[in-house]
Formats: structure tokens, sequence, C-alpha cells
């Protein structure tokens, strides 16, 4: 999996790509660990090819980190096997997934 | 010039013309002087000289008709005359064959007329002939694609059966059948007519037809495949015969049956590549007692077995090689390879016969295919590094099934699961194909776990849910069924994916 960090004051942007599995989901809680004063974060998933309850527990996560700080957290561009392993969890009532 | 020169005619018209005026000027002269005689008005005087003068005129006219009738008709005898005599000439020349300086060119021509006209007459046979060759191939075309339209392909998950074929220039009228004899038994044949054109495609219907019947009628495949020998033989007006082979797959018990009337002997490709063992056996259509032999072997999975009508082997390209077994062999391992399904496997042989001979057969080519596919196994570490080899294993076996990214997503979520909780050295994976599903079956040497009674408080999205129970969550939504039991102090995890069959 790659991860690509857009940072913009308290905003930040992560675009994964490839595959988000249990040998990957570390990557991203310590992307999203590095993030220090970020609030408002976005992850975007276009061309995210594959995920499974590790990397849920990761968006999971770096949801009640953002909550925590009283920011936001948000999936955009969700690929449909992305959408339906949320729905498939209920996760997908819980995060915010804009598109 | 001729225009000016005075012909008799015309002389006699100038006559006409000079009679005409001289009479006219009397007429008129007359007229004149009888008026101041006061012969009577002047009506009367008219009527008087026109009487006089219109008698004069129209026997005038008259002997000019005679004249002119007489002289045409002299000239018109005389044309005729030499016309007779030009015709007669000719006629006596060709009678006698004058000879003369003109004789060779004369012969010659006649020659090239003969020559010419013959010619013509045999490309009209021919052009007939072939049309009528055409009107017969064109119906011959359309049985043969009926026929093959008839045979479906037979797809389980387990295996699949399926035929193809490439014709040739020639209706040499091969065929090829797949059916089911009763739920997830498929018999399948292919035979090679002895003879071409409308009377062997119809003779493939036929056999086609009567061994369905057969089949369908009888205990055994011998039994079928004799009762179509006799069918044949009642009522074969085209004294036709055919090499053909016979089969029938079981795959509960994994028996292959199998007849073999004179035709080539079956490859068997998967691991090894070699020939299904056959007796030669008699081709039907001929005796009413053929030495035919029906053979039994234990078809086991890892396998496909290839059936081909000769035109496959004997395919020739432009240096006159013929196709042979090998590349039969090497297409058929290509097939095997690229994917899951007979019929992949019919169209890499199909493909690879026509690549090889070019645009034109001079043979029909007719295979079916039984592919039979394995299980497959692997050892994994309790590692979740091994994921890597887990989805290159189930991706595989998977080859382009649709829902191979689910599948595998479950398989990743009970591996994780296992690595996670039961503190296992070692885990064995089997994967196959059993009956409609893919089964998916996790032996573990860890602690007794049962990942079905992983039950987070408050369900899978409760405010605890990053402590896990979303991959169980994930697993029963893919998966069919699954089971758990222990077994030798071993966790024996059972997940089964029904197939969604696509089309």
């Amino acid at each position: 999996m790659k991860i690509e960090k857009t940072v913009d004051g308290t905003a930040a942007m992560l675009s994964l790509s490839g595959s988000l599995d249990a040998m990957t989901a570390e990557e991203l809680g310590a992307a999203v660990s590095a993030l220090g004063e970020v609030t408002d974060l976005v992850l975007d998933l276009q061309k995210l090819e594959y995920v499974s309850s590790a990397g849920l527990r990761q968006f999971a996560l770096a949801q009640k980190r953002m909550a925590a700080k009283g920011g936001s957290f948000s999936l955009v561009r969700v690929p449909e096997f992305v959408k339906e392993v949320l729905a498939m969890t209920g996760l997908i009532n819980h995060l915010e997934v804009l598109g | 010039m001729n225009a000016k020169k005075l012909t008799f005619p015309k002389i006699l018209t100038l006559l006409l013309v000079g009679f005409l005026v001289v009479g006219a000027i009397y007429g008129v002269v007359r007229y004149l002087v009888l008026l101041p005689e006061g012969v009577g008005n002047d009506v009367a005087t008219l009527r008087r000289v026109l009487w006089e003068v219109i008698p004069a005129l129209v026997v005038l006219l008259v002997m000019y008709g005679v004249a002119l009738t007489l002289y045409f008709n002299r000239i018109r005898s005389s044309i005729t005359r030499a016309a007779r005599s030009i015709e007669r000439a000719g006629a006596e020349e060709k009678a006698s064959q004058i000879g003369g300086e003109w004789a060779p060119v004369d012969s010659a021509v006649e020659k090239l007329t003969k020559t010419v006209n013959e010619s013509v007459k045999s490309r009209e046979n021919a052009i007939a002939l072939d049309a009528r060759r055409k009107t017969e191939e064109s119906i011959a075309r359309d049985m043969e694609s009926a026929l093959a339209a008839t045979s479906l392909p037979c797809v389980e998950l387990d295996f699949s059966g399926a035929g193809g074929a490439e014709r040739s220039s020639l209706i040499a009228a091969d065929l090829f059948d797949g059916f089911y004899l009763g739920r997830r038994t498929l018999c399948f044949m292919t035979a090679d007519i002895w003879g071409t054109g409308f009377a062997a495609a119809r003779f493939a219907a036929r056999v086609k037809e009567l061994f369905r019947d057969a089949a369908h009628s009888s205990d055994t495949l011998g039994e079928a495949v004799l009762r179509l020998n006799r069918a044949l033989l009642n009522n074969n007006p085209d004294s036709l015969a055919l090499t053909g082979f016979f089969a029938v797959f079981m795959p509960g018990t994994g028996e292959l049956r199998y007849v073999n009337a004179g035709a080539h002997p079956p490859v068997l490709v998967g691991k090894e590549r070699t020939f299904l063992r056959v007796q030669p056996g008699c081709p039907l259509g001929l005796y009413e007692a053929p030495e035919l032999t029906e053979e039994y072997l234990i078809f086991k999975p890892g396998r496909c077995l290839v059936t081909y009508t000769n035109g496959a082997v004997e395919a020739r390209n432009g240096k006159g090689e013929a196709f042979g077994y090998d590349r039969l062999f090497d297409a058929v391992k290509e097939g095997w390879e690229r994917s899951l399904g007979a019929d992949r496997i019919v169209s890499a042989v199909t493909e690879a016969v026509k690549g090889f001979a070019g645009a034109q057969l001079s043979d029909d080519v007719s295979v079916y295919a039984l592919y039979y596919p394995n299980g497959i196994q692997a050892e994994l570490s309790p590692k979740t590094s091994e994921l890597e080899r887990l989805r290159d294993t189930i991706l595989d076996w998977l080859k382009d099934d649709p829902r191979k990214n689910k599948i595998f997503l479950a398989c990743e979520e009970i591996f994780t699961n296992i690595v996670n909780h039961s503190g296992a050295n070692s885990i064995h994976l089997n994967c196959q194909v059993e009956g409609n599903s893919f089964v998916v079956r996790f032996t573990d040497d860890g602690e007794p776990f049962n990942p079905l009674q992983v039950r987070p408080e408050g369900g899978y999205y409760s405010s605890n849910y990053a402590e896990g129970g979303m991959g169980m969550a994930i697993i029963r939504q893919i998966a069919g069924e699954i089971f758990y039991r222990t077994q030798e102090n071993r966790n024996v995890l059972t997940i089964r994916f029904p197939v969604i069959k696509v089309n």
C-alpha cells in the first residue's frame, strides 16, 4: 500500500492506493499518528483496491482520534468494493462517506 | 454523284410532272376560252373543263403506277436470284469443303469456334454444378450449425464439459455432443462421419439424435453404443459409417466409462501428458456385431480429457507438416493452464489448429473437453506476512471468478483470527470445489477456538468496534455456510462459498 500525504494547517488529506489489509493496516495507523496537530482528516480512497477489517479498524481509530481533538474525519472517492465492505460491517453508517 | 444520275423511275416521274403541267395549262386555257363563249356560269364552265382534264390525269396516274411497280419488281427478283445463288454457292462450298488458299484459315476458325462453344458449354455446366453444390453446402452447413447449437456446455462447479468445431471447405460432418444423463452425470462424444456432403450432414444429425435416445434408454454406455450401431444399420440408405469416442462421467464416484469405436485415443492433460488407454474398437454402421469394449477408469481430479476427430491431428500447414499429437498436447496444456473451464480448452485447441493450418482446413475438426480441476493445499505459518501467500493461492485457484476478491477477504479474516487468537504453530489450507460451492478449509493446531462464538458486546459497530468482531461480520456475509469442529486436537473451520453463476 502507498500513502500520499497533503497537510494544510490543521487539515490533511491521505491518499491511499493498493491493499489495506492486516499486513498494511499498521502503516495507516502510523501515518495518522504522525499527523500531530491535524484535526480535520480526509482519506482519499480512489486508488484503494482492497480493504479488510484490519483496514476498517484503522478508519474507526482515526475517526476516534480526530473526534477527541474536536475535529472531523471523512472518506472521499470510495470505490465500490470498499463501500460494500463498509456496508457488511455496518461501519458505513458511522463514518462520514463523501462520494 | 449518283443522285444526279437519271434512273428509270426519275424519268417516269419527270414525264408525269410534265403531263400534269401540260394538263393544267390546257385546263386553264380551255377555261379562259370557254368562259367568253357564254357556256353558262363560272361553275358550270369549271365543271366542264375538269370533266375533260381529270379522266386524262387519272389514266396517266394509273399508267405511272403500273410502270413503277413493274420496274421495282424486276429489280427485286434479280436481287433475290442473286442472293439465292450466293446461298447455294456457300452451301456447295461447305459441302465439298472447297480448299483454296483460305482453307487453313477456315479450318482454324472452325476449330476455334468449336473449342469456344465447347468451353462455354462446359463452363455453363460447371456454374450450374457449382450453384447446386453451394446450395447443398449451405443447407448442410445450416444443419451442422443447428446440430452444434443443440449441444450446450455442461458447467458444474467441480467439472465442466464443452465441445467445439472448426469447419473445413468440405462438409465432412464431424460432430460432438455433450448432455446430462441425470443430475451431474455427463455423457459426451465426438464422431467422424466417413463421407462428405449433404448425405453426411444428414447422417451426423441422425447419429446425434439416435445416440441421445440410446444413452437415455440404456443401462450401460456399451449398450447405448450398440443400440446406436443397430439403428444405423437398420436405416442407412447412403451406406455411411463413423468412427467415434463415447463416454460417461460420474463425478460423484469419479468414474469415467468409455467406448472407443475406431477413434484416435483422447488425451489426458494435468500434471501428466498422456493418452487415455483405449481399445481400438470397430467403427459403427458397418457390422451387426462390432467388436467394442466398455472401459472404465477412476478419473481423478486435477486433469482434463480431450477427445477429438482426426481433422485435428491431421491438419496440415503450408509446408505440408501435420499438426500432430505434440502440438495437440501443447494446445490442451495451454488451455488447461489458462483458466477455469472446458470451453477454454476447446477454444485453445481449435484456435491452435486453425492458426497452424492457415485460412482453410482440409478436414473438419470436432473437439470435446472434460475439465476436472483439483483442489489445492498449502501450509501457512501463523504470521501476518503469510497473507501474501494466502492471497496468491486463493486468487490463483479462483482465477477469473468475479467474486475472488470477496472470497479472499473472508479468508483473510479467518486467517488473521487464527493468527491473533489461537496461538497455532501451523495452519493448513485446503481449497476445493464441492458440488456447487468453493470450499475453503482451515486446520490449525492452536488452542480450541471457535470464531463463530465471537460476539462483541453491543454488536459489531458499537463503540468498541475498533476492538474486533468486524471480521466475523464480513465472513458471515460473504460465506454461504461456516462449520467449526475439532478433530484430533485441531481446529477445523470450513467455509462454503456458493457460486453465483454469471450469465
